[in-house]
């Protein structure tokens, strides 16, 4: 089976190449190293790099966008579809969560409950994530990296996406944000920690793997979409 | 005077865990141990780390590897319970503010097999 970590955060192409070999070494078959919208320019070369490097390990690039307002939100959304892989928003405020799921060309909303007491998203949400296609992110770096009332609070949030992710059938991926090799784990280790908030195996596999597999293999053809369902093929001829 | 041993009938069942320990400081095995049980009573809390008694086999020497210290060793816990103890082991990320990283390379339900297969492979 293979396994992938959408979201790895960049940082230079040393600390990438790092936590790349380790991700290898750990059983992932490919990752997204993502840089933030504001500094994604200058990442061109460390992604050639890595992909030169990397021959038989999958790597995609990603952005993570935060923006204030909605409007700041679609247009950022616009401008990095085409250049990057993965689209990922950083939730937190109710506005952005909103937005984010509205939106059918964002890939994946991170951490909506971000600065909340709430998880960030409802039913309202949830539905129209599901319209939309997009993924919501279980983070394990939250987890791994708080402890006592941080984690249980993180814990019922989690808990309260995935009644939801039951009843409206929105995908939800599980990736690390790792900042550094000693954030990543085994696949086989998520899969236990995750079962301890009652998530079923073959519900955490999906979003370990078919999940993340779809949404790279539908944001390659999403170029030649026309609308959602239709596409152009052999080049339009 | 020590207590007679169980008969074999009565005995609980065990797995052992091989386990690889990723450290910036290389540890000893009493800071193991306290890893063991400060993670799984964090995660699971004191009911439920009653049932899974763990203990600490053997820890090999560490090995620097990098930047970073890398180290094996083998823990037992009770069969039916390995994988809360797994999820527990992985939930940690830092031990005397060094950053830490435990992975669990396999399960194995004798120290014979668990020591073959995981921690010095043929």
């Amino acid at each position: 089976m293979k396994f992938y970590d959408l979201h790895i955060q960049g940082k230079s192409f040393q600390e990438d190449q790092k936590i790349l070999k380790e991700a290898k070494r750990l059983g992932y078959s490919g990752a997204a190293i993502t840089y933030p919208d504001g500094s994604y320019k200058e990442a061109r070369e460390t992604f050639k790099g890595l992909e030169e490097e990397f021959q038989d390990f999958e790597i995609i690039k990603a952005v993570s966008i935060s923006s204030e307002t909605q409007k700041q939100l679609r247009k950022k959304v616009d401008k990095f579809r085409k250049r990057a892989d993965i689209i990922i928003v950083e939730g937190g405020d109710p506005k952005i969560n909103r937005a984010a799921c509205e939106n059918i060309r964002v890939d994946i909303l991170t951490r909506p409950y971000q600065n909340r007491r709430d998880p960030g998203i409802n039913h309202v949400h949830a539905r129209i994530a599901a319209e939309n296609n997009v993924a919501i992110e279980l983070n394990t770096s939250d987890i791994i990296r708080s402890y006592l009332k941080v984690r249980t609070r993180l814990f019922e949030y989690y808990r309260d996406i995935i009644k939801l992710h039951r009843k409206f059938h929105f995908p939800i991926v599980i990736t690390s944000n790792a900042t550094s090799t000693y954030d990543l784990r085994t696949p086989r280790d998520i899969i236990a920690l995750f079962k301890c908030i009652n998530m079923q195996e073959d519900e955490i596999i999906d979003a370990l793997s078919t999940i993340p597999r779809s949404i790279i293999e539908f944001n390659r053809q999403r170029d030649s979409m026309i609308v959602l369902g239709a596409k152009i093929v052999n080049g339009g001829v | 005077m020590k207590l007679k041993m169980l008969p074999p009938s009565l005995r609980e069942p065990h797995r052992y865990l091989a386990v690889e320990i990723i450290s910036e400081e290389p540890l000893e095995k009493n800071d193991i141990v306290s890893i063991i049980w400060t993670t799984c009573l964090r995660l699971h809390g004191e009911c439920e780390t009653s049932k899974f008694k763990p203990w600490l086999i053997r820890a090999w020497e560490p090995i620097k590897d990098g930047e970073n210290y890398k180290q094996k060793c083998i823990i037992r816990c009770k069969r039916g319970e390995e994988e809360k103890v797994r999820a527990a082991l992985s939930s940690i990320s830092q031990y005397d503010n060094r950053r830490v990283a435990l992975h669990t390379i396999g399960i194995s339900g004798t120290i014979r097999s668990a020591t073959q297969k995981f921690i010095k492979p043929k």
